[in-house]
């Protein structure tokens, strides 16, 4: 009714933003007929029907049309308002650095075979399930089906190889607390890479942060946390960075490294390429 | 998919490249060992979760 009255109002008198004198001038327009009462009723009840029927369509396109499984209003939309657009990458990178720590660090407790299984399906299970709580992504029933059965083997995988460890098949003097610990720091690594991921999503879905220039800043603050927490945190772990520091001075490792690196990042970026230009058709 | 499923292959060869490096070197420093029954069962469970990534991006991926 409300919206009714107010098209009859606008349809009767408007205002014309552009003439000559540069005032605002009312221009009158022809008055329509006059309807009557039943007719009021009826188109009252007609535009009743269409709002309620418009709002319901909203209703379930909020629901069911996303990206992804989406819903169109975000949930995170405000979480990352604050944070100016230059600081946004530093988010990503540090967790990618306490992920890479922790998958290192869990090498020296668990078989790297095992490690291998325990976190491709962890990730995969906890992004599942903090996309789904954290974004309210819709994940269907046979998804759930199979991640059930990621994790149905996660578990069978860590305590068979628990049970390795503990009849001493291993050999490698390693105890149950050694490989409980690994499991755990697999754990944390794979909660740091699936925040990281989720902040990664979040930039560029929610704020278009162009994904090269995100990649880029996002390895070049890498490398400044972390010397920045190397010096303090490397005489903990037994490591004298000056030691570091002069091994690396040396030419030949210098020489060593650099074409080294060069090679394993070249091959990998060509080889991760070539993977995803032939299996993305 | 494909690259999603094919990707979780990694682990398999770093398994095997383990099994190599140990029984070649002999050293309990480098790879693993083949141990029995523990690493069948290994192997089972690590088959288990490939059939949950094959559901989740193969059968999943098409009912979405």
């Amino acid at each position: 009714m409300i919206e009714d009255q107010l098209e009859d109002k606008s349809a009767s008198t408007s205002l014309d933003p552009v003439n000559t004198s540069g005032k605002m001038v009312k221009i009158k327009k022809p008055m329509a007929k006059k309807p009557s009462l039943l007719d009021r009723a009826k188109s009252a009840r007609m535009s009743a029907k269409t709002l309620d029927t418009a709002r319901r369509r909203q209703i379930r396109c909020q629901i069911s049309v996303s990206t992804h499984g989406l819903p169109t209003h975000s949930r995170t939309r405000n979480c990352h308002a604050n944070i100016p657009w230059y600081l946004k990458p530093a988010v990503p990178a540090f967790f990618n650095l306490l992920n890479s720590a922790m998958r290192c660090a869990s090498l020296v407790f668990v078989a790297a075979s095992v490690a291998e299984m325990l976190i491709s399906g962890m990730e995969l299970v906890l992004s599942v399930c903090a996309t789904r709580l954290v974004r309210g992504r819709k994940i269907t029933c046979v998804r759930w089906v199979g991640v059930s059965a990621v994790t149905l083997g996660i578990i069978l995988v860590g305590v068979f190889d628990t049970n390795n460890v503990a009849d001493g098949e291993t050999n490698d003097g390693s105890t149950v607390n050694k490989q409980i610990i690994g499991i755990l720091l697999i754990l944390g690594q794979s909660v740091m890479s699936v925040i990281q991921d989720l902040t990664e999503e979040l930039f560029m879905q929610e704020t278009a942060f162009p994904p090269a220039l995100l990649v880029g800043m996002e390895g070049a603050y890498g490398i400044v946390i972390a010397i920045i927490l190397y010096f303090p945190i490397a005489p903990l772990l037994g490591e004298n960075p000056s030691d570091v520091a002069s091994s690396l001075s040396s030419k030949d490792n210098v020489i060593g490294l650099a074409i080294g690196w060069t090679l394993l990042v070249t091959v990998t970026g060509i080889f991760n390429i070539a993977a995803t230009a032939v299996t993305a058709l | 998919m494909t690259r999603n499923v094919w990707k979780n292959m990694r682990t398999l060869l770093v398994w095997i490249m383990g099994l190599i490096l140990f029984y070649a070197t002999g050293s309990s420093e480098l790879g693993e060992g083949w141990y029995i029954p523990g690493s069948f069962f290994i192997l089972l469970s690590y088959g288990v979760m490939c059939v949950g990534i094959f559901i989740y991006y193969g059968k999943g991926a098409r009912a979405t």
